[in-house]
């Protein structure tokens, strides 16, 4: 309970609220543009985060993340541009009611069901984490890496359109986390004598290639001309507001997608996107007025937006109780912790509970700062929609560029940011998931530590990988993970050549 | 912009991943690492075990990418990637000039260069493209005393 109140006291200084709020405005408004994300937004704040203490830091990234989220569907619901892919599920509905001149409305919508999903998932969380966290200190080197690789398939087998690709992604990051000096033995690997490896190849030098130079290419390659479609203005009061049929509307599906979407956030690898058509799925199920789907529904924005939102703090669970990220916004955020000397997992409970408690404290007060600002400040993140691209993406780049310098003041690092833009632009190609790939990067010395250690402890023998029956419920579950999935993505593939088929009788 | 079929894109791609794990193979602790380290046997297998993996799933990507190789096809723009070095070389340009002759002349590269490559007109525009960079790297100057020229002195630049 000390704890809890003197994180209270942290949250709310001064000086923390103004990270906090320079956070969820940072984050709207990069997601409310088209073409960059809630991803991009935390990967490029967390360089202004390097001299900060951690509480300040994470609070700001959180901020970053919920707003970008959000900010996501002012893009979707205005210019029927959706910012993040999770938004899509909002596109139909959303901008149906603005072209009813319900602009405003829907946005509201939008807003409030973000934000009670999110703080839905977030008291989850808060429950959940510490008990999980309990259980994983039971776990020896053999659960761990059994744990690890249950992660990593799952998300690799989850993530993108091929399970071969997928597994491929993960193994290549796991692979490129043995550059630098070998954990045991100190000998340099993988380092072909370049000096600046040795230290491994700086993960925020990496992310904010793949993640934020990458898109920045892919985006270019779109000429997007932002033709603003015509809004009309609302005719009535009622169209700016939400009433109270809206309210008794959005009950139903706002408490479905919270629970869809936190249950779709605490499994690895399955991500935002998911939660929100699981979401949007279930409001039509339960709709009361299912005719007005697709042409303007209240009930479908709630779901999808509520199914969305309350993915992201369920995501922390297996970041906070396993050390496992279960997206890419949860691998961004081990990069935060990592950079403050912390390592996200069981230990962090017991190393530092004052950050954890602030950050459970400041996932509450960004809901809070998210809604205030977001009912107060509509007008304006209405106008983010059409901000020019051509003028934004090259200072979104430069800041990209400082953000992998000022980490170690490397111009080396800069190079890495390069080349991996080039990689992650080439990987969007070919269908490669970058989220695989960057977890792997992330697991890697987590899975090796483990495996050398069970390596040692039994003398070279495998066989002691199968000891352990929690570590042998991990091999199965991985094993029934990857074979679920690629059944399920089979007879999606039969299924869509039978409608290609009759399609083509008719 | 240069258009192919994506599944070409895909076996470039899986024979240049496939690479990677015969370089992790040969790199092993032969040639490297000395005795001592080489007999602990855990220092070798995890490596191993990765890049066998890693080529046995660059095989079977490879072999997904020539079973299925169909008309789909991929473009990949040289634009945007030039662009990028373009903007690479402004942004590092920029910052030298911003360290050594001063903030002035900094900004004033920026408007020519952001203007240019832009193609943008009007000084709400410029002034937006310049105040990041500047701003960004005043604060890296003022607050961190980053200054660049005395890392230029590195092979690649």
């Amino acid at each position: 309970m000390e704890l809890v109140a003197a994180a209270f006291v942290e949250v709310f200084t001064p000086a923390n609220l103004i990270f906090l709020i320079a956070g969820v405005f940072g984050g709207v408004i990069l997601g409310a543009t088209p073409g960059l994300s809630a991803t991009m937004a935390i990967a490029l704040i967390i360089p202004f985060t390097f001299t900060l203490d951690p509480v300040p830091s994470l609070l700001m990234m959180m901020g970053a993340y919920k707003g970008g989220i959000y900010g996501g569907s002012i893009s979707a619901i205005l210019i029927k541009a959706p910012g993040t892919s999770a938004a899509a599920a909002t596109v139909e509905d959303g901008h149906a009611l603005a072209k009813q001149g319900k602009g405003q409305k829907a946005l509201k919508v939008s807003l409030v069901a973000s934000v009670i999903g999110d703080t839905f998932s977030d008291i989850v969380l808060i429950v959940s984490a510490a008990q999980l966290a309990k259980v994983a200190l039971e776990f020896g080197p053999v659960e761990y890496t059994a744990m690890t690789v249950f992660a990593l398939t799952i998300v690799g087998s989850a993530a993108g359109r091929s399970l071969v690709k997928g597994m491929v992604a993960a193994v290549a990051g796991l692979s490129l986390a043995m550059v630098g000096l070998d954990p045991t033995t100190g000998i340099p690997r993988l380092a072909f004598g370049w000096i600046e490896f040795y230290g491994g190849i700086s993960l925020i030098a990496l992310m904010i290639g793949l993640l934020t130079v990458a898109e920045l290419i892919r985006q270019m390659e779109e000429r997007r001309s932002i033709s603003k479609a015509h809004i009309p203005a609302a005719r009535e009061r009622d169209d700016r507001r939400i009433t109270r049929a809206d309210a008794r509307l959005m009950v139903r599906p706002i408490i479905g997608g919270s629970i869809i979407g936190t249950i779709i956030g605490i499994v690895p690898g399955l991500g935002p996107t998911l939660g929100a058509f699981l979401g949007y799925d279930n409001a039509w199920r339960f709709a009361r007025q299912p005719e007005k789907f697709g042409r303007g529904s209240v009930e479908a924005i709630a779901g999808a937006e509520s199914g969305n939102n309350a993915v992201s703090g369920a995501n922390l669970i297996p970041l906070l109780g396993l050390g496992i990220p279960g997206d890419i916004e949860a691998a961004i955020l081990i990069g935060a912790f990592l950079i403050h000397g912390l390592t996200p997992g069981p230990l962090i409970f017991q190393e530092a509970p004052d950050v954890v408690y602030g950050l459970y404290v400041g996932l509450i007060a960004a809901n809070v700062v998210l809604l205030a600002a977001g009912l107060f400040a509509i007008r304006f993140f209405t106008r983010l929609a059409g901000l020019r691209t051509g003028l934004l993406f090259p200072v979104v780049f430069v800041l990209a560029i400082v953000g992998s310098y000022a980490f170690q003041q490397s111009l080396f690092d800069v190079g890495i940011t390069f080349f991996f833009g080039i990689v992650g632009y080439l990987m969007v190609k070919a269908d490669i998931p970058r989220t695989t790939f960057l977890i792997g990067f992330i697991l890697g010395p987590l899975l090796e530590d483990n495996f050398r250690r069970a390596m040692q402890l039994s003398g070279g023998e495998y066989g002691i990988f199968l000891s352990s029956n929690l570590g042998n419920a991990f091999w199965i579950a991985a094993l029934a993970s990857v074979v679920w999935i690629a059944v399920q993505r089979r007879k999606k593939r039969q299924l869509l050549s039978r409608i290609e088929r009759e399609a083509g009788k008719q | 912009m240069i258009r192919f079929r994506k599944s070409t894109l895909e076996i470039a791609i899986a024979a240049f991943i496939g690479f990677f794990p015969v370089v992790l193979l040969l790199w092993v602790f032969d040639r490297q690492v000395p005795e001592s380290v080489s007999d602990d046997i855990s220092a070798r297998i995890y490596p191993d075990t990765l890049a066998y993996a890693w080529l046995v799933l660059s095989v079977a990507q490879l072999v997904e990418a020539v079973a299925r190789r169909g008309q789909e096809m991929v473009t990949v723009s040289w634009r945007s990637l030039g662009f990028q070095a373009g903007l690479l070389a402004v942004v590092i340009v920029g910052f030298v000039i911003l360290s050594t002759v001063g903030y002035l002349v900094g900004a004033a590269f920026y408007i020519l260069a952001f203007t240019w490559m832009l193609k943008e007109r009007g000084w709400v525009a410029r002034g937006l493209a310049v105040a990041t960079p500047v701003a960004v790297y005043a604060i890296l100057n003022l607050a961190f005393g980053v200054r660049l020229p005395s890392l230029l002195d590195r092979w690649w630049f």
